[in-house]
C-alpha cells in the first residue's frame, strides 16, 4: 500500500465506464403483505452544497468513500466471487445498506446495477437479509 | 531558498492535517462505530495474523477521539513552529540559533503525522479519499525526509520528488483524458457532472445542455493539466499557473465535493516552485 501511495497512477476521471449504483428495499414486519414491503430506493442521495464544506465535509467525503467501496466490490467480485477481499467488500456494502434502512425494518435486500450511457444491468442482487 | 519553501510546506501540511483530523472526529462516529460501514468486526478478516497490539490500534486507538485530538494538537504545534522559523529565517540570524531543538521538534511532529496518516489509511482499508490520501502520504514522507539532518542532496532529492509527483499528477491526468474520445467530445465531463454527489446547480445544467460549452471546458481542462510541464520552465508563468491550479481544485470542490484535494494539493506547490527553480538554474 505504501508503495502504491508513493508511486500513484494519478488517473483522475479517466473515462466514463460502467458506473455501479446501489439500490435497496426493506420490509417492515414479518407478514409479507405488500403494504409492509417498500419499493426499491437509491442509496445515493444527492446533496446540497455549502461553502463551509470546503473546510469541513465529513458526510460528503463518507458518501464518496461509500461509492469507492461499491467500485471495489464490483472489481473484487469480478475477479473472484469467493475471495476474502470480496467478502469484506460485501460486508461493507451490507453495513452501508443497514444504516440506510429504518430501525423497524426486519429484512432488507439490495442490488448493484452497472450503468453506462448505452445500457444498464443488474450486476449483483442480494438474498433477503435480516437487519 | 529550499529552507523557506520547506517551511511553507510544513505550514500547509499543518493546515491539511488539521482539516482532515477535524473531519475524522465526525467520521469516527459515522463510519467506525458498531453497525457502521467500516466497523472493525467487518474489516478484521482483511488483517489476518495481526499482532494483538496492532489490533488494539485499529480497533480501539484510531477510532478514539484522543487519536484525532493528538493529530489536531500536533498540527497546531507544527503550524506555530513553522511560523516561528519563517519569521526568524529572513532576519538572517545565525542559522544555529534555530537548531537543534526547533528543527528536531518539527522532524518528530512530521514523522508522527506520517505514521498516524499511514495507520489511518490502513484503517480505511487502503484509502478513504482516493488520490488525496496518496498525496497526503507523499507530502508527509518527502517533507519528513527533507527535514532530516542528513546530506543536502537527500533533502533536495526528497523535496524534488514531491515536486515531480505533483507535476505528474496534473500531466498524467490531462494525458489520459486527451487520449479518450469521450473527453475530446466533451461527453465525459457532462456524464461525470451527472454522477456528482451534489444536486445539479444552474452551472452544471448549462454545461450539460450545451455540448459546445462542455467541449470547450473539457479542452481547457486537458490543456491546462498538461501544460504544467511547460510552466515549469518559466517561473513567473508558473506562479500564475499555480494560482489557476488552486482555482481548478476549488472548481472540483464545487462540482464534486473534493475539498480535501484542494488543501493537500496546495501544500505541494512550494515543491513545484523548487522543482522549477532547480530546472531553470541547475540544468
Amino acid at each position: 500500500m505504501l508503495l502504491r501511495s508513493l508511486v500513484p497512477s494519478w488517473k483522475f476521471f479517466e473515462d466514463i465506464g460502467d458506473t455501479p449504483f446501489l439500490d435497496f428495499r426493506f420490509q417492515i414486519g414479518t407478514s409479507g403483505g405488500s403494504e409492509n414491503k417498500k419499493d426499491w430506493q437509491s442509496a445515493h442521495p444527492q446533496h446540497q452544497r455549502k461553502l463551509f464544506q470546503l473546510f469541513f465535509n465529513p458526510e460528503i467525503n463518507l458518501h464518496l468513500a461509500e461509492r469507492s467501496a461499491l467500485q471495489h466490490f464490483v472489481q473484487h467480485y469480478s475477479e473472484d466471487k469467493n475471495s476474502l477481499n470480496t467478502q469484506v467488500s460485501l460486508e461493507i456494502i451490507q453495513n452501508i445498506v443497514r444504516q440506510r434502512i429504518p430501525l423497524e425494518a426486519v429484512t432488507f435486500e439490495f442490488k448493484i446495477t452497472l450503468s453506462s450511457k448505452q445500457s444498464s444491468f443488474i450486476f449483483y442482487q442480494s438474498e433477503r437479509l435480516h437487519r | 531558498m529550499i529552507a523557506y519553501l520547506l517551511q511553507i510546506t510544513c505550514l500547509l501540511i499543518a493546515i491539511f492535517v488539521l482539516q482532515q483530523s477535524l473531519e475524522q472526529f465526525k467520521l469516527n462516529s459515522l463510519a467506525f462505530q458498531k453497525n457502521r460501514p467500516w466497523q472493525w468486526p467487518s474489516l478484521r478478516k482483511d488483517f489476518w495474523n495481526l499482532p494483538s497490539w496492532l489490533e488494539f490500534v485499529f480497533e480501539k486507538a484510531i477510532p478514539h477521539p484522543l487519536f484525532s485530538l493528538s493529530r489536531v494538537a500536533l498540527a497546531i504545534c507544527l503550524m506555530a513552529v513553522s511560523i516561528e522559523i519563517l519569521i526568524l529565517l529572513p532576519l538572517e540570524l545565525d542559522p544555529r540559533w534555530l537548531t537543534p531543538k526547533t528543527f528536531q521538534s518539527q522532524i518528530w511532529m512530521v514523522w508522527f503525522l506520517v505514521i498516524s496518516q499511514f495507520l489511518l489509511c490502513l484503517r480505511w482499508r487502503g484509502n478513504f479519499n482516493g488520490g488525496s490520501d496518496h498525496m497526503s502520504l507523499i507530502v508527509l514522507i518527502t517533507t519528513g525526509l527533507a527535514l532530516l539532518p542528513m546530506s543536502h542532496k537527500i533533502s533536495e532529492g526528497a523535496f524534488l520528488y514531491l515536486g515531480v509527483q505533483s507535476t505528474l499528477s496534473y500531466f498524467i491526468s490531462g494525458w489520459i483524458k486527451i487520449k479518450k474520445r469521450n473527453w475530446r467530445e466533451g461527453k465525459a465531463l457532462t456524464e461525470f457532472l451527472k454522477q456528482s454527489i451534489y444536486k445539479p446547480g444552474p452551472l452544471e445544467k448549462k454545461i450539460s445542455s450545451h455540448s459546445g460549452f462542455s467541449q470547450i471546458l473539457s479542452w481547457f481542462t486537458m490543456i491546462f493539466e498538461m501544460s504544467i510541464v511547460l510552466a515549469l520552465f518559466f517561473p513567473n508563468v508558473l506562479m500564475a499557473y499555480l494560482a489557476l491550479a488552486a482555482c481548478f481544485h476549488l472548481a472540483n470542490f464545487y462540482f464534486f465535493g473534493l475539498n480535501r484535494f484542494f488543501w493537500v494539493w496546495i501544500s505541494t506547490y512550494p515543491a513545484v516552485i523548487h522543482l522549477s527553480y532547480f530546472m531553470t538554474h541547475s540544468l
